[in-house]
């Protein structure tokens, strides 16, 4: 009924043809002209840029004016037509204008003090009242063990009330930005149409407990969580703004940088246009350095969070089973029938916790014998009565010695070299990667990650008495090393691909690609940052020529490394032995590094390079100093 | 037992027959119940996050979807989150299983606030449910709408619970 009255009064007051006609009427000459930056940034224009612009949304019904997409300036005025408009129906909805992009609505209101006619937005209002948020944090889903590419992670915001329904984060409500991909697609079109933008992604919004499932549970992967320093008022336009993107949006996704990190901080750019967040991001949008660009940005507030893994809390228990228990827990998993004389909830805790990994590893498939251990472990449990104490996230962090990625190094780095070889010819090396983690990196916040380096840039010049007799410049497209324990029955691996002048096996070649894939074992040496290697391995080089054709040249060989990392400085050595048709090639490396901190390091290197066929051998040492700084 | 907990047990386990009979219900047209209604209304809150179940992570097995929109719902506020937790039980219906098993923990704690159980119930919650877990989970096979049926009898077996749990989500 009243909302039947203030339709009656506002179609009396505003509902002429005249104000519908000219909305402006009632507006400033600079507020009908200056658009809001929040309105820019909730529209993902492509630049503050009010002329020559595009939005990023791709879906026709974001939009108020059919040229919005492309011009702010006719959006920005259809906007606010369509907000006194009472005839009209928009978007996916079909709904008022108010109903539809209530965020839009409160950001013209705001910047243009101006009050729009109030419309019943059952649907919206019920939608906001079920999230019932006044936090936002953002969470990242952290890398694990074996798998290099994870070290990109994942970032997802969680709406929260700050009673946590009874301090239950469980039943909150998480946000992530997700690709669509066709799954027909074969993993070379996946790739292909990811990095040329050919998918199209969306903001999602789906109970928390479901991203604990996938990362915590199911890849066993932790998750570290930071609450925003948002206002209650910044809270409520951000789910307003998701109410629009969720019904209304489709953006095309990016791997490598506008991907679902970048998306969650153009939302964020909504709510604070002033920090103009996106635009201090890196050409390789990381998800760990968008949660550093929040950090730095005084845009997080109160203690970092963590949540173990299903993986680290089964590791924190077996840890701490005394050798009897822990021989029981052997037998349990080998044995089920043992199970019915354990009485130790802590044994069976473990058990179930093992199982439930195995379940998920599996795809919830376990074998029938598999399953019946599972079962048993869970109703001898049942039948203890005792309850284990709980176990605090903080105690499982501390016992992990695991840190995010973005309280350690930052990603980019460059270093400077100066040496000199055995022939004594004195040179000068520059090194730049865009990313992310080289082997002789600081091992805090990448504990879970070997080497992962893409876009690095080599040069080197060369003198001996005072002439230059070199240049040389390499381009690395993509270098992963991923160690696993052997005890593990896991495999270790790599890939290395480049291209310059840069390499100590080249022929008589004026450029060469390399492209290097490494197969093999390794083993922890009382820690598990500590590894010795073993890798046999394929190298594939191909030589251009300044004055003949290209060669293909084939190689086989293997890898022999050994990483020893402290907190303070570490040392990376590896020697590689090469056998192609006409020659053997051999490389060493040792480099010591010392940390000043975790963005300055110094480093002493030697390498020893060798060439041999049938006529001829070559041999080359090169020594130098230098220093990596990261930013 | 007073008379409103009588009244409350006959009325859910009346509509738990409905719920969770096979019968089809399919002109009803009364999943507009309560505010859990629109969880599974289409690109709505949960409903969107049933496309992505791609990204590896799995639902037991789907067979709810067929129970919903069945309950030919009346206004009372049981309805409001049957859905909520009968989606919360199939997402994380393993996690359920080793806690109940276990006796404590935050899936149990957030199943209860999915139930209406107050804080108070919660130790009791636990404690039935790990003496019963023989026959919430009578084999192997993974039937949310089963466990969830009896974890509703367990409640409605006990007087205290009964009284403390009022079916419906106190978030």
């Amino acid at each position: 009924m009243l909302v039947k009255l203030k339709f009656l009064i506002f179609s009396v007051l505003f509902g002429s043809a005249n104000v519908l006609a000219d909305p402006f009427l009632f507006l400033d000459q600079d507020k009908a002209t200056n658009i809001p930056s929040s309105f820019l940034r909730l529209y993902q224009y492509k630049t503050e840029n009010e002329n020559n612009n595009a939005s990023a949304i791709a879906a026709r019904e974001f939009f108020f004016s059919p040229e919005g997409r492309f011009n702010p300036q006719l959006e920005f005025k259809a906007a606010i037509k369509a907000f006194y408009d009472h005839r009209q129906i928009y978007g996916i909805q079909k709904t008022y204008a108010a109903c539809a992009f209530p965020a839009r609505k409160k950001i013209l209101e705001k910047s243009l003090k101006i009050k729009f006619p109030e419309y019943p937005c059952d649907d919206m209002k019920q939608w906001v009242q079920q999230i019932n948020a006044d936090r936002v944090s953002i969470v990242f889903a952290g890398s694990y063990r074996g798998n290099p590419a994870s070290i990109m992670g994942h970032t997802f915001i969680r709406l929260y009330h700050h009673s946590e329904r009874d301090g239950n984060p469980l039943l909150s409500y998480a946000v992530g930005f997700m690709a669509h991909p066709d799954p027909a697609d074969s993993s070379l079109v996946y790739m292909s149409k990811g990095l040329t933008g050919q998918y199209y992604g969306g903001y999602e919004i789906e109970p928390f407990y479901q991203k604990v499932g996938l990362y915590n549970n199911s890849e066993s992967r932790d998750l570290w969580e930071y609450e925003l320093n948002l206002k209650p008022e910044e809270v409520e336009l951000l789910v307003l703004t998701l109410w629009e993107y969720t019904f209304n949006s489709k953006i095309p996704y990016y791997f490598i940088d506008e991907n679902c990190s970048f998306r969650l901080i153009r939302l964020i750019d909504v709510v604070r246009p002033d920090k103009n967040l996106s635009n201090q991001l890196s050409i390789v949008v990381l998800p760990a350095e968008t949660v550093r660009l929040l950090n730095e940005n005084d845009l997080v507030r109160n203690s970092l969070k963590y949540r173990a893994s299903l993986q680290t809390k089964l590791n924190y228990k077996i840890n701490h089973l005394t050798y009897e228990q822990n021989d029981n827990y052997k037998k349990s998993l080998s044995n089920s029938m043992s199970l019915s004389k354990i009485r130790d909830p802590k044994i069976l805790d473990a058990v179930i916790d093992y199982w439930n990994i195995q379940n998920y590893k599996k795809q919830t498939n376990l074998k029938v014998n598999e399953q019946q251990a599972m079962n048993a472990a869970l109703l001898r449990r049942s039948e203890i009565h005792e309850i284990s104490a709980s176990i605090d996230d903080n105690q499982l962090r501390q016992y992990a010695q695991i840190n995010p990625p973005f309280l350690g190094h930052k990603p980019s780095y460059l270093q400077i070299h100066i040496g000199e070889t055995r022939q004594d010819v004195q040179f000068l090396s520059l090194d730049y990667a865009v990313g992310v983690h080289s082997a002789d990196s600081p091992l805090f916040g990448y504990e879970q990650v070997t080497l992962l380096e893409y876009l690095k840039f080599k040069t080197r010049l060369s003198r001996k008495n005072h002439n230059v007799i070199q240049l040389q410049s390499q381009l690395t497209l993509l270098n992963a090393l991923s160690l696993a324990d052997l005890r593990d029955f896991e495999v270790s691996w790599g890939f290395e691909s480049s291209y310059g002048n840069m390499c100590f096996d080249c022929r008589d070649s004026y450029s060469n690609i390399d492209l290097i894939a490494l197969v093999g074992a390794a083993l922890p040496l009382n820690t598990q940052e500590n590894y010795i290697y073993f890798l046999p391995s394929i190298k594939n080089q191909i030589e251009f020529r300044t004055f003949d054709q290209s060669q293909y040249y084939p190689g086989l060989g293997y890898r022999l490394g050994y990483l020893h990392r402290l907190d303070k400085a570490s040392l990376d050595s590896s020697f590689d032995r090469y056998y192609f048709q006409d020659q053997n090639s051999t490389h060493i490396h040792i480099g010591i590094n010392y940390f000043v901190n975790l963005n300055y390091q110094f480093k002493l290197q030697y390498s020893q390079n060798m060439l041999s066929d049938s006529n001829q051998k070559f041999k080359n040492e090169l020594s130098s100093i230098g220093i990596k700084l990261y930013f | 037992m007073n008379r409103r907990a009588k009244y409350l047990r006959s009325f859910v386990l009346i509509l738990l027959g409905l719920v969770f009979s096979n019968q089809a219900y399919a002109a009803d047209g009364s999943s507009g119940c309560g505010p859990g209604w629109y969880l599974f209304k289409e690109n709505s809150l949960v409903s969107s996050s049933f496309r992505t179940t791609t990204n590896g992570f799995l639902m037991p097995v789907v067979t709810f979807g067929m129970t919903f929109g069945t309950s030919n719902c009346s206004q009372h506020k049981l309805v409001k989150t049957e859905k909520e937790s009968l989606h919360f039980v199939t997402m994380n219906y393993f996690e359920l299983k080793s806690e109940m098993a276990k006796g404590q923990g935050e899936y149990l704690s957030a199943l209860a606030n999915t139930l209406g159980c107050n804080k108070k119930a919660q130790a009791r919650l636990n404690s039935q449910l790990k003496n019963n877990f023989k026959n919430i989970f009578t084999d192997s096979s993974v039937k949310p709408e089963n466990t969830l049926s009896e974890v509703y009898r367990t409640i409605f077996r006990d007087e205290q619970l009964t009284q403390q749990c009022s079916l419906h989500n106190v978030g």
